[in-house]
């Protein structure tokens, strides 16, 4: 070892914290090196200075001024905590009842039982279309299956152009009356598709079954269809058409002008 | 009452019963007492001080961890008031250059320096962070660990220091006290 390895070692050897054998080194060093001895007992000694200088005592106002402090703080305090009773319990119990509600979707979000359900009632939805259009394709005369069918056409389902011809299919030629009106019913959910509405007005003039005529007239009524006005005053001078139904097409066209 | 260590008197401060604190301010207020005066120089000032430090421990007192020493922590607090201190004094009157070096007559008058007026002298010379060092490992007995913690660093880094912080106090009191000799 050298002096400077020696010297980077000084503080553990005055702290005792070195090895049997590293000390004896140490020792062995010092014996011969006047340099480190040197330095070493500079660093005792300051040591000790600094460990057995001078305290100052504590003046004793010191403690009650401390004391003071204490209770205004304590009473501080207390009036906080008291604060929360009175005002805010309202609060933190909505607070509390918001959390716990979180918590629980939460819980059901991550187990995945909402969506289980969702897709369990998705699929049950998704087999009975299937079945229904199965019916009406292998067994094109019986009318009830087809009333069904129709009814079986989802709101959420997009108007694609394949069903807008079924069902305008349907409508106009079917023989089936009532398989008519399922039709034209299963079109009355599509309000704001223009194609739709033409297509209705279209057929007005066309049907001659008044069930089927005053449900239409109804509808357009309804949704304030203004170009039905014609297909209504159409309806009203021809001869063939049913009274009632020229009543209705009398009245709804009152209120469309 | 030898079984409460400090950690767990601070944890029931923590908790809401600051009765405690006074235990605390028992022990503990003569050591940072002098640990301010050692640092400023300032006696009176160092009371102030030493009443902030232990406001700030009740303000503060969530933030105790009772996982680390307490010791490490009020010095960590009391370390940090003294930065806050010798900035303001920076601040308030610009030119107060040896912010450390302790006021002679003030100290005579409190017998501060004692019989040993070169080893102040030589300690109140030191640069800030070796005089604090030095004040708080070898005059407050602080143990290395509780150092590396208080000043966020290694044990061996702290001895180091300590090393390097001993040298230059060495350089100081030795070529002091032969220069004041020569001129005796």
């Amino acid at each position: 070892m050298n002096c400077n390895d020696i010297k980077s070692l000084l503080l553990d050897y005055l702290d005792n914290n070195l090895d049997k054998k590293t000390k004896l080194e140490i020792e062995k060093h010092l014996d011969h090196c006047k340099i480190c001895s040197n330095e070493l007992s500079q660093i005792r000694l300051l040591n000790e200075k600094i460990s057995n200088m001078n305290k100052i005592e504590n003046p004793r106002h010191l403690f009650d001024t401390f004391m003071l402090n204490l209770e205004k703080e304590k009473n501080r305090l207390k009036k906080w905590s008291f604060g929360i009773n009175s005002s805010s319990l309202f609060r933190i119990a909505a607070s509390i009842l918001i959390f716990i509600t979180g918590l629980l979707t939460g819980v059901l979000v991550v187990t995945g039982y909402l969506e289980k359900t969702r897709i369990k009632k998705m699929e049950n939805e998704i087999s009975s279309l299937k079945n229904a259009v199965a019916i009406t394709m292998f067994n094109p005369h019986s009318t009830s299956d087809k009333i069904k069918a129709l009814t079986y056409f989802n709101e959420n389902n997009k108007v694609s152009p394949d069903l807008l011809r079924s069902l305008e299919n349907a409508l106009f030629f079917d023989d089936n009356v009532n398989v008519r009106l399922a039709a034209a019913n299963a079109l009355f959910r599509y309000r704001d598709n223009e194609q739709v509405m033409e297509l209705l007005i279209k057929c007005l003039s066309s049907q001659d079954e008044p069930m089927v005529q005053i449900a239409i007239i109804k509808f357009l009524v309804d949704s304030r269809e203004k170009r039905a006005a014609e297909s209504l005053q159409y309806l009203i001078k021809n001869d063939d058409t049913n009274i009632i139904v020229k009543e209705y097409a009398d009245q709804g066209l009152h209120v469309l002008l | 009452m030898n079984e409460l260590t400090d950690e767990i008197l601070m944890f029931r401060v923590k908790s809401g019963y600051l009765d405690y604190m006074a235990d605390l301010f028992l022990k503990y207020s003569n050591h940072i007492l002098n640990y301010f005066c050692y640092m400023t120089g300032k006696i009176e000032d160092s009371k102030d001080l030493t009443q902030d430090l232990f406001l700030r421990l009740i303000k503060y007192r969530k933030s105790f961890d009772p996982e680390k020493s307490f010791k490490s922590w009020i010095f960590q607090i009391a370390k940090n008031i003294f930065i806050d201190y010798s900035k303001s004094m920076h601040h308030n009157c610009a030119g107060y250059e040896n912010l450390g070096s302790i006021d002679k007559d003030e100290a005579e008058k409190n017998n501060f320096h004692g019989n040993d007026s070169l080893l102040y002298y030589s300690i109140s010379r030191l640069p800030d962070e070796y005089r604090e060092l030095l004040i708080l490992g070898k005059f407050h007995g602080l143990k290395y660990k509780d150092l590396a913690e208080l000043f966020f660093t290694t044990e061996s880094a702290v001895k180091k220091k300590m090393l390097r912080a001993l040298n230059k106090l060495r350089e100081i009191y030795f070529k002091t006290e032969n220069n004041s000799g020569n001129e005796l």
